[in-house]
């Protein structure tokens, strides 16, 4: 069978979580004794096999510096660099290649737009965000605002986990300079309709920035159709590696704005009585990048498409509904972020078991979760809590790691005396 | 169930948890301190009746007359604040002081158990095997110092 027919064959096979899973060694391993039942996707996710490839293939065939290097290494290794861009750009749908530029991150693809947004802020000028973003959107525009004098507005959330898109509305007008929100809340995975609210800021003439850090491995995206400004992903919450994110801007924004850290590859020609900066996404990297972890994003992405996300994505919604199910039937349990639609996230508290006992307790038994505030402490105090235990599923975990997680909650109630 | 998790969550551990001692907030306490830890958002809050002082905030208290806590944190943090008032109370700020520093010392990462002599909290000593725990620990022993020594600052773990 040629390769091409093989992946066909693959591709006409049923999905299932147990065939996917033999794709990531990570998951084939013991913790305590036990399997491990990786429930803590939205933290990081694990690699596939494919992504390991990649990065093994670029060390041996083709690591050199990109785009300086007159010889053979160095045209491979600027040939897979961009080659991770342009894969990038597809999987966003973004016009151009030139309008990704890589970061380390999701959180450095936020401080790069904030960092470059003094010059377009004042004293009158309102930042408009929700009451469940990630602190990494939320402390680099309150650094914004204390270099500018600019003011925070935040849209509340309501008891459902669901933005209060009543609110937002209202939030946003004359003086919004900026629209920052998150695609899919960290803590809770409730999804906002970020199409409506790209529109509530289109109509105010205000740009907007999409956390896609919990979206981009999970939901088919679409960055013209969205019609955003500014959308942030990270690669490790996507099955690449830690290191590796992107930030799509729409080109205007990239010609317009000044540079964000000065260097080398981010110039045209340094002179010391001026400098000339290189045309965008390049004026916004400055010195090496990291090679291989666009290399290992592009592979993710890959594999990711080779499977299709949106079957992926079935098998997720499967995961949350079944935990779900489980999860509210048990006595005591609070799941917080009730509204629909939701990625594959529960959160909840438990009477009388803090969330950290519980982790503990979980992890003897195998199964990693999220214990703790995830980053969103205004939203935690929003629902009066100090944090919440988060399970987080990806399209390879099975129903059998849920009722894992639904046993363990039991020996955890056995343990701590709430039987 | 395994018996790592047994020796973690012994019956002293978990008897402190449901029923903290000292557990309540203080009407006027010579000195006070908070603490917080920014990992998973513990809070606790130490109280302490230093009397014997000569003016409103004398720079070392003779005795520990009375301690008591509140706090909102896990059940190592509250066994390991409640155990920590039961020890503390009625010592010399002297001696209290080198029983938290003593304690504080055994939990840092690579040191001995030394814990030795120090009654309940001796039960906590398995927690030194979580590394992502061990702040639920000291987290009471870092505020009860704050608050002897007088420190305005939120004490945190980081």
């Amino acid at each position: 069978m040629s390769s091409a027919t093989a992946r066909l064959a693959a591709v006409r096979e049923p999905l299932s979580a147990q065939t996917l899973r033999a794709d990531f060694p990570g998951l084939a391993t013991t913790v305590h004794g036990k399997p491990l039942a990786y429930l803590d996707n939205a933290a990081s996710t694990q690699r596939p096999r494919a992504v390991m490839d990649a990065l093994t293939t670029y060390e041996v065939e083709m690591h050199a510096n990109v785009h300086r290097g007159v010889h053979a290494r160095s045209d491979r290794a600027t040939a897979a660099f961009e080659g991770a861009r342009e894969r990038t750009r597809g999987w966003l749908n973004a016009l151009s290649a030139d309008e990704i530029v890589f970061t380390r991150g999701a959180t450095e693809s936020i401080n790069l737009v904030a960092r470059c947004m003094d010059g377009r802020m004042d004293a009158d000028s309102e930042i408009v965000l929700t009451g469940m973003e990630h602190h990494s959107n939320i402390v680099p525009w309150q650094q914004l605002c204390e270099r500018t004098g600019a003011k925070i507005r935040v849209a509340p959330v309501l008891d459902s986990g669901a933005l209060d898109m009543a609110a937002l509305s209202g939030l946003i007008g004359g003086n919004t300079r900026l629209v920052a929100v998150t695609h899919v809340s960290n803590a809770l995975g409730v999804i906002n309709p970020v199409a409506e609210i790209c529109e509530l800021a289109r109509r105010a003439g205000a740009p907007i920035l999409i956390d896609g850090a919990q979206a981009a491995g999970h939901i088919p995206l679409d960055v013209q159709e969205l019609g955003c400004d500014f959308y942030a992903l990270s690669g490790h919450k996507m099955y690449a590696p830690t290191g590796i994110g992107a930030l799509y801007a729409r080109k205007p924004w990239l010609d317009d704005l000044p540079p964000f850290l000065g260097g080398g590859e981010m110039i045209l020609e340094v002179r010391f009585d001026g400098t000339t900066y290189n045309d965008p996404p390049h004026k916004f990297e400055a010195g090496t990048p990291n090679i291989s972890g666009a290399v290992g994003l592009g592979a993710a992405m890959d594999y990711l498409a080779g499977h299709g996300l949106e079957r992926l994505a079935a098998l997720e919604h499967g995961l949350l509904e079944y935990a779900t199910e489980r999860l509210q039937d048990e006595p005591g349990l609070k799941i917080i972020g009730t509204a629909s639609p939701k990625s594959a996230v529960v959160s909840f508290v438990i009477d009388g078991i803090h969330p950290h006992d519980l982790g503990t307790v979980l992890d003897h038994e195998g199964v990693a979760i999220r214990a703790g505030h995830h980053c969103a402490m205004p939203l935690m105090d929003r629902f009066g809590v100090p944090g919440t235990s988060r399970a987080s599923f990806a399209f390879y975990n099975t129903h059998e790691e849920v009722d894992r997680l639904v046993a363990g909650i039991g020996t955890a109630r056995k343990l701590l005396g709430q039987a | 169930m395994s018996s790592e998790l047994q020796n973690l969550y012994q019956r002293t551990v978990l008897e402190h948890c449901r029923s903290p001692r000292n557990f309540h907030a203080m009407d006027e306490p010579d000195r006070v301190a908070e603490g917080f830890n920014p990992l998973c958002g513990d809070k606790v809050t130490v109280y302490l009746r230093t009397p014997g002082k000569e003016d409103g905030m004398p720079s070392l208290p003779g005795v520990i007359a009375e301690i008591s806590f509140e706090a909102a944190g896990c059940a190592i943090c509250l066994a390991s604040a409640s155990m920590m008032t039961e020890l503390i109370d009625g010592e010399t700020a002297d001696q209290a002081r080198q029983q938290a520093e003593q304690v504080l010392k055994a939990f840092k990462p690579g040191a001995e158990n030394g814990l030795g002599d120090l009654g309940e909290i001796v039960a906590l000593g398995s927690v030194r095997a979580y590394p992502s725990r061990i702040r639920c620990v000291t987290l009471p022993w870092k505020t009860f110092t704050a608050a002897l020594e007088g420190d305005p600052n939120t004490v945190s773990t980081e």
